[in-house]
């Protein structure tokens, strides 16, 4: 039997879920061709081996504190293949972070810091991460400072080192990593972590748990009764110096999210658990928006509304004056830390690969917290594609929530967020192995769908974690958070940038490959050309209203104009397909009524139907006097019945005149 | 097809109005009359100039106050686009068997081209299309495709041919601005608004009622937006039967593509409609 499963990201056009009728029988056949690979099986199993034998000190080798940077060394890794003078800008920039992790990881023994920068000691092009670790003469195991540090700080996009890469050197090592589009947030982050690190900025002992429960959806429900909800309660009964404020489902909302995310309620530790916001190809949201939070104010599936901004909560909802100054994050929503660009799923899945986005991405909310110019973030935990409800359930159990919760027990003892986080990476090696011991001891016939099911989207969703900042940070929390005064001087330093770094900021190039042109010409709507106007590949294409002369231009020309005007509408039929609305309105005086952003003002809206493609139908019934006022509901389902017959036809005439086009010019 | 009656305004009558009207350009189904957008602001009510988008396409109604007069207007055009929808549908029949009798002909008198004396052995329609086609053949211009910007520098196939195609170009333009984008359409009883629809192409709808609207009234404006809706499709439908027919009648070209029989396909199914519209006069 399957059964479906819960994931918490959700498609703004539509209102629906981000990838709907996941069911564990599909799941299972894509853990079956997906195995470990034989490398990242004999890494797992390793992990696994040691986190048996000690548990003290996760990924570090025997005798070392993975507290202390001197003994566990620090490294700094840039892509190789950046250009120098983006790698001259990029070292002055963090040359505040750089200068205190080189003080502190050298203490002992200078070779304990390292920057792995530059042609030669970069991450190089297609590298994997044992290939990488062999070049200091490191093999699967635990770290060594001695040939390669424990903490390491990623540099680059995602693009030029890959989440993949992220992950499997997360597997022993504490990796963080950091990449703006701008010279001047590396700088601001940098001297974040410094005022921090070195106790210039110290926040309250104040945490936050703000859990998004909406209407007819049994994912986020989930995570706020068997995710918040225990995590919360567990931290308030065992940590009695912290302020602990848990923001119940019914407060979940944009607004106040914002009081929480530099507002005046804002913690030093920040757990949120949502839908994280999933956009289509070519839909402008999706660079800036993609896991942006999915807050209270949504309706809920059943709703099945597009999702406009006024829902969710993104990086443009930081405030300029925010005061996010040390904090730490943790974004439990899909999408949260970053998108990949091709979905791993869908092609394990369905055999073909499929483009989920331009290129692989950080997503800009932990961005803009990292960078912000009135002192930033220190570091945020997201994840990165889907997160999936199997990871607070385990084999039916539930608030399976230890993993979260040893985390942030690491953190409010100390331990810098990177060794934190070792929880998450032990649950991907101890599942990992299990998942491939299942699949390897049992035949198909006898595995059981939903066990291999959960194991697997357990096991994406603990690999997938990944930390934004520098994995060396800790919670800079005092029983007094530093003076007002104080803070705003320090604050007024982050963007006051060295000569350096402003000459250089503006011809920075970010990553090995210039991307600005991809971001700018973003098209302004998602649309599926069927390529109709492929047929007329000798001219240019149409520019899109404008009708073309018929005085100017030859036949072929308006033939080929309205081709692809024919294509592009059959496009956006198979976008629109998924619903039908009707409304009806009623005005005392119709000159005094406006049409304004699709709706009718100046009218009072009396009955709305919506037809979804499932089935699924909404309908606002007109009262009046208590009773139904038949009079306008009649109409107005007359009105419904003429609205799916008008696009019954005229879609079923769209489509045999583009067939039509297409036989005359084969 | 067009029909007028008088509308009120200001408590006296001061215009004919026609009863179907639209922004779009000449209607090719001769149901309604094109008029500027300015001159539906004239006529409008209120300040309709900024109500509605200046880029869609309005369709107005002007019915009669009487209900039983309004439904018969409604009725006669339901009545002309049924048959105007069985004229289209005749259309590939009668081409094929134009075609057909053409290629017989050809076969007996092995003859490349139309001679006066089969083209006048065709009724109107057909007689018009073969002359079109012949004007393609004998203009041999065989390096012609779909495509090729060497069309502008080529000269025109036939002055009639040119006409028709302009003609054809029109079509597609109404096509793509009436059909494939959004339309408002109104309902007036004697000069007096009842109700305003905005109508996405893909069939979402939002109508605007008058409070005052009676029973009848919401009828009309209902019935109103069928005829525009139908108007819509049946120019979408134009242009199959039109697509359908230029790869139909290529055989009896001697040279080119089914590109360069549009025009003259379109020319033959606007007279048969135009017959249609003449036998509707009539009854």
């Amino acid at each position: 039997m399957s059964q479906e499963l819960f994931l918490n990201g959700i498609d703004a056009e539509t209102g629906g879920y981000a990838l709907e009728g996941i069911t564990t029988d599909l799941i299972a056949k894509v853990a079956r061709g997906q195995k470990l690979t034989p490398e990242d099986l004999r890494d797992a199993k390793l992990r696994k081996a040691l986190d048996e034998q000690k548990r003290e000190h996760f990924g570090v080798a025997e005798g070392i504190d993975d507290t202390n940077l001197a003994e566990t060394g620090w490294a700094v890794i840039f892509p190789a293949a950046l250009p120098q003078k983006s790698v001259d800008a990029l070292k002055e920039a963090l040359k505040p972070l750089l200068d205190l992790r080189r003080e502190q990881a050298s203490a002992k023994n200078e070779t304990f810091y390292k920057e792995v920068i530059g042609p030669e000691l970069g991450v190089k092009n297609g590298e994997s991460k044992n290939e990488f670790l062999k070049r200091f003469g490191r093999g699967p195991g635990p770290a060594d400072p001695d040939k390669f540090p424990y903490y390491a700080l990623i540099v680059g996009s995602p693009e030029a080192i890959p989440y993949t890469f992220q992950y499997q050197l997360d597997v022993q090592y504490a990796v963080g990593r950091i990449y703006f589009d701008r010279l001047e947030y590396y700088y601001q982050y940098a001297q974040s972590v410094v005022a921090a690190e070195t106790g210039n900025i110290k926040r309250a002992k104040r945490a936050a748990f703000f859990g998004v429960a909406n209407p007819d959806d049994k994912a986020t429900q989930m995570s706020a009764q068997h995710l918040i909800r225990p995590l919360a309660d567990e931290m308030k009964s065992q940590y009695k110096d912290w302020k602990v404020d848990v923001v119940s489902p019914e407060k979940a909302t944009k607004a106040n999210l914002s009081n929480y995310m530099g507002g005046k309620e804002t913690p030093s530790l920040l757990f949120t658990a949502s839908h994280g916001m999933n956009f289509k190809p070519g839909d402008p949201r999706l660079l800036c928006h993609t896991g942006a939070i999915l807050t209270q104010d949504w309706p809920g599936p059943k709703a099945r509304v597009p999702i406009k901004e006024d829902l969710y909560f993104s990086a443009d909802d930081i405030a300029s004056d925010a005061d996010v100054f040390g904090m730490i994050a943790f974004i439990f929503a899909c999408y949260g830390g970053g998108i990949p660009k091709l979905d791993n799923f869908y092609r394990q899945a369905f055999g073909t690969a499929k483009e989920i986005a331009p290129y692989a991405f950080i997503s800009q909310l932990p961005l803009k917290l990292l960078s912000h110019p009135k002192g930033g973030a220190l570091g945020v935990f997201a994840h990165v594609e889907r997160a999936w409800g199997a990871s607070i359930q385990w084999e039916g159990l539930q608030n399976d929530v230890e993993t979260f919760d040893s985390t942030i027990d690491a953190l409010l003892n100390g331990k810098p967020a990177g060794a934190a986080t070792e929880y998450f990476n032990e649950r991907y090696a101890e599942i990992s192995t299990m998942l491939t011991e299942e699949l390897d001891n049992t035949s198909p016939e006898n595995q059981d769908d939903i066990k291999i099911a959960g194991m697997w989207t357990s096991n994406n969703d603990a690999r997938n974690y990944v930390f934004l900042g520098d994995p060396a940070v800790r919670l800079p929390v005092d029983k007094d958070s530093t003076s007002a005064a104080q803070a705003t001087e320090i604050r007024e330093t982050i963007t006051v940038y060295p000569p350096a770094v402003k000459a250089a900021a503006e011809s920075f190039q970010p990553d090995v490959e210039d991307r600005t042109v991809l971001k700018s010409d973003a098209p302004a709507a998602a649309t599926v050309n069927y390529a109709l106007g492929d047929l007329f590949k000798k001219s240019e294409p149409a520019s899109g209203a404008e009708a073309v002369s018929v005085t100017s231009s030859g036949l072929n020309e308006t033939l080929k104009n309205f081709v692809e005007k024919l294509g592009n509408t059959l496009s956006k039929a198979l976008e629109d397909a998924g619903s039908l609305e009707v409304s009806t309105y009623v005005a005392d005086d119709l000159t005094e009524v406006k049409y304004e952003n699709g709706k009718y003002s100046g009218a009072r809206l009396r009955a709305m139907t919506r037809i979804n493609i499932d089935g699924d139908t909404l309908v606002c019934i007109p009262e009046k006097d208590g009773e139904v006022d038949t009079a306008v509901w009649n109409i107005h389902l007359e009105m419904v019945k003429s609205a799916q017959e008008n696009r019954a036809e005229l879609l079923k005439t769209i489509v045999g005149a583009a067939a039509s086009v297409a036989n005359i010019i084969k | 097809m067009h029909s007028m009656h008088q509308e009120k305004s200001s408590g006296r009558f001061k215009k004919i109005m026609p009863v179907f009207e639209s922004t779009g350009s000449s209607d090719p189904l001769g149901l309604w009359e094109s008029v500027l957008p300015a001159e539906m602001v004239h006529f409008g009510i209120g300040d309709e100039t900024n109500f509605l988008p200046t880029d869609a396409p309005i369709f107005r109604v002007n019915l009669p106050s009487s209900g039983q007069a309004a439904h018969e207007v409604l009725e006669n055009s339901e009545a002309y686009f049924d048959e105007v929808y069985a004229a289209l549908d005749g259309v590939p029949d009668r081409l094929g068997s134009l075609v057909s009798r053409m290629q017989g002909r050809q076969a007996a008198e092995d003859s490349v081209s139309f001679d006066a004396v089969s083209l006048e052995e065709e009724p109107g329609p057909e007689s018009e299309l073969l002359q079109l086609l012949d004007d393609v053949s004998k203009n041999e211009m065989v390096s012609f495709s779909v495509g090729d910007e060497s069309e502008a520098l080529r000269e025109p196939i036939s002055q009639a041919w040119l006409e028709a195609r302009v003609r054809f170009q029109s079509l597609l333009e109404q096509i793509n601005r009436e059909v494939l984008h959004f339309a408002w359409v109104e309902t007036k009883l004697d000069g007096q608004m009842i109700a305003r629809s905005q109508v996405d192409w893909s069939g979402d709808a939002s109508t605007l009622w008058s409070e005052t609207a009676s029973e009848e009234q919401k009828s009309l404006h209902h019935r109103a937006l069928r005829v525009a809706a139908r108007s819509r499709n049946l120019k979408l439908r134009l242009f199959v039967t039109v697509t359908g027919g230029a790869a139909k009648v290529t055989t009896l070209m001697s040279v080119g593509t089914p590109v360069l029989a549009l025009p003259a396909v379109y020319q033959y199914v606007m007279s048969i409609l135009k017959q249609v519209k003449q036998l509707q006069s009539i009854s």
